[in-house]
């Protein structure tokens, strides 16, 4: 019985998660909507995403990668760790080179990132997985991912509000 | 789906709790607006605390019957005068009143209340433990609460034949080893001759002692684990909420008016969020110490330290399930020197009943609580300047609404039976 009540309670809350992340998209100054990155205003607003849905696509901010994201569970959720699958494609440079990818997480308003420290476990060359991600509060955060690949250095950034 | 149906539900139950404020504007009702009655309805209900899979005695009827016993039981102690039921009393919302903790000596923290503690994902002021079971073991060792060590712990289980029967029963034979070791002894104990008398053991007599103080803490959290709030006013408001009751009166209008500055200007949700009211993580208050001379305390960067060093961490010798959920999280832990004067973020739930506040006692009162987070006027600066939490400001509460906010912190205190078992 106890477990039923739990799992539909969770069901609930998953449920107003996604009506909370609809909400914040109608009301993006409410949700502490950040203004674009200085300097990189169009990649990185087209990145944004005022949900706790992370976007499956996005091109880096000077477009030299073209990466795909998929969060698990999804949607991400207040104080419940998940896990990015993060894989990258050079759009420039001549593709030699090992690529490398980072992920790590801030909230801008709060000046603080994860009290986490996330994992990196390769799954091909071009595909990894980072474990041990959690979004402690509610509010803006900002995904930074950092690709690296020979000479060529980029970094996208999705923003997500957290409810 | 679901989704947009419930959103459709809430808009309308935002506008009728709009048509209600205007109905009742004379007795001052409170108007949600649909973002408020989203942020209010993830404080509500309290669900069960989640499993302790490194503890397997955690939910045994045995293991609580045990822990209970050990729970008041000062013969633990180094000097027999002090059990955890000291500090942690029933009848002081399980803390013990005082600024600071007083067992065999005077401590530096505020003694934590254990109400809803098995909700926890780390445990102590800096989260040095990782699971309940850890925790419990600390005080039993600690120089400044208990004074007690691990061959005395061993030697009282081998020679009390009721403990002795009933530990059995859980955890199997105790090792026939305290009628040849020293009385006392143990690697963390604050005098050389108890340390020294530790380090003459072999390994697997260590481990032997180390494996039963382990479970004493094992049935000592199956206890703790009970020790649960029951619903509250609060619980009741949002209930009737859901239910599309938007005139309840569950709480007062003051505690109405409290609720919509902790979950807005007031930013207090941020931090004390979902149902238990807190993210279970780490912050700098910036709330002085309390003294001027008293030593800086680094808090949760101090505890990361130990967490990671723990021989009673979830993925350490003497869990049960070593690799499991709790010790990935620990394993995922960030060592940053942001954590600097971070400490845990208490949960609220019958807070009210818990004074005094704060990691060190400092603040008295509920209204001295509110009063800092409004003011900062006696706010220490950030423990590090390049990491603070930036929306601790001031915000200029008036006493009217100070007074509201204090409201509904008591709003949040269980009614009538005290707990669930």
């Amino acid at each position: 019985m106890g477990h039923v009540r739990e799992n539909a309670y969770r069901e609930h809350r998953g449920a107003l998660s996604v009506c909370a992340a609809l909400l914040a998209a109608l009301l993006p100054c409410a949700a502490g909507a950040q203004p674009a990155h200085a300097g990189h205003a169009g990649h990185a607003e087209a990145a944004r995403v005022p949900t706790a849905q992370v976007p499956t696509s996005l091109v880096s901010e000077n477009g030299s990668f073209a990466i795909t994201l998929e969060a698990s569970p999804s949607p991400i959720r207040l104080n419940e760790p998940f896990e990015l699958t993060v894989a990258a494609r050079a759009l420039a440079g001549d593709g030699r080179g090992v690529l490398s990818v980072t992920v790590d997480a801030q909230m801008p308003a709060h000046r603080h990132g994860m009290n986490t420290r996330p994992y990196r476990e390769a799954l091909r060359e071009d595909r990894f997985l980072f474990r041990g991600m959690l979004f402690h509060m509610s509010g803006e955060w900002e995904i930074v991912i950092e690709a690296a690949q020979g000479s060529v250095r980029d970094r996208a950034i999705v923003r997500l509000v957290i409810e | 789906m679901i989704a947009r149906a419930l959103r459709a539900s809430l808009l309308a139950l935002a506008c009728s709790c709009a048509l209600t404020c205007a109905a009742r504007a004379t007795d001052s009702a409170v108007e949600l607006s649909e973002r408020e009655l989203l942020s209010v309805l993830t404080l509500s209900p309290l669900a069960p605390p989640p499993e302790d899979t490194t503890n397997r005695v955690a939910t045994s009827p045995d293991a609580i019957a045990l822990g209970k016993r050990l729970f008041s039981d000062a013969r633990l102690s180094g000097n027999g005068a002090t059990a955890c039921s000291t500090c942690h009393d029933e009848a002081l919302g399980w803390a013990d009143g005082k600024p600071v903790a007083v067992g065999a000596a005077i401590g530096k923290r505020n003694t934590p209340s254990l109400w809803n503690a098995a909700y926890n994902r780390w445990f102590f002021w800096d989260g040095r433990a990782d699971s309940l079971w850890a925790q419990a073991v600390g005080p039993i060792e600690d120089g400044a609460e208990m004074d007690g060590d691990r061959l005395h712990v061993l030697a009282l289980v081998a020679n009390d034949v009721e403990l002795r029967r009933d530990y059995e029963a859980l955890f199997g034979a105790v090792p026939e080893l305290a009628a040849r070791l020293p009385a006392r002894g143990g690697p963390l104990a604050n005098d050389g001759e108890r340390q020294a008398a530790w380090w003459t053991l072999a390994a697997d007599e260590q481990d032997a002692a180390s494996t039963v103080l382990a479970n004493v803490g094992k049935a000592i959290a199956a206890y703790v684990a009970t020790i649960r709030t029951a619903p509250a006013p609060f619980d009741r408001f949002v209930a009737d909420l859901r239910a599309g009751r938007t005139d309840s009166r569950a709480i007062s209008s003051a505690a109405q008016r409290g609720l919509k500055i902790f979950i807005g200007r007031g930013n207090c949700v941020l931090c004390h969020s979902g149902p238990s009211f807190t993210n279970f993580e780490f912050h700098d208050t910036r709330v002085a110490p309390p003294a001027a001379d008293t030593a800086f305390d680094p808090g949760r960067l101090a505890g990361v330290a130990r967490l990671l060093n723990d021989e009673f961490g979830a993925a350490g010798p003497y869990s049960d399930d070593a690799a499991g959920t709790r010790a990935q999280q620990t394993y995922f832990v960030s060592a940053s020197a942001g954590l600097l004067g971070h400490f845990k973020t208490p949960g609220l739930r019958n807070v009210a009943l818990t004074a005094p506040y704060m990691h060190a006692g400092q603040l008295p009162t509920l209204t001295a609580v509110v009063e800092h987070y409004s003011s900062l006027e006696h706010a220490s600066p950030p423990a590090d300047p390049a990491h603070m939490e930036a929306l601790i400001r001031p915000i200029g509460l008036d006493a009217a609404e100070i007074a509201d906010v204090v409201a509904f912190l008591e709003s949040l205190t269980s009614d009538a039976a005290p707990l669930i078992r």
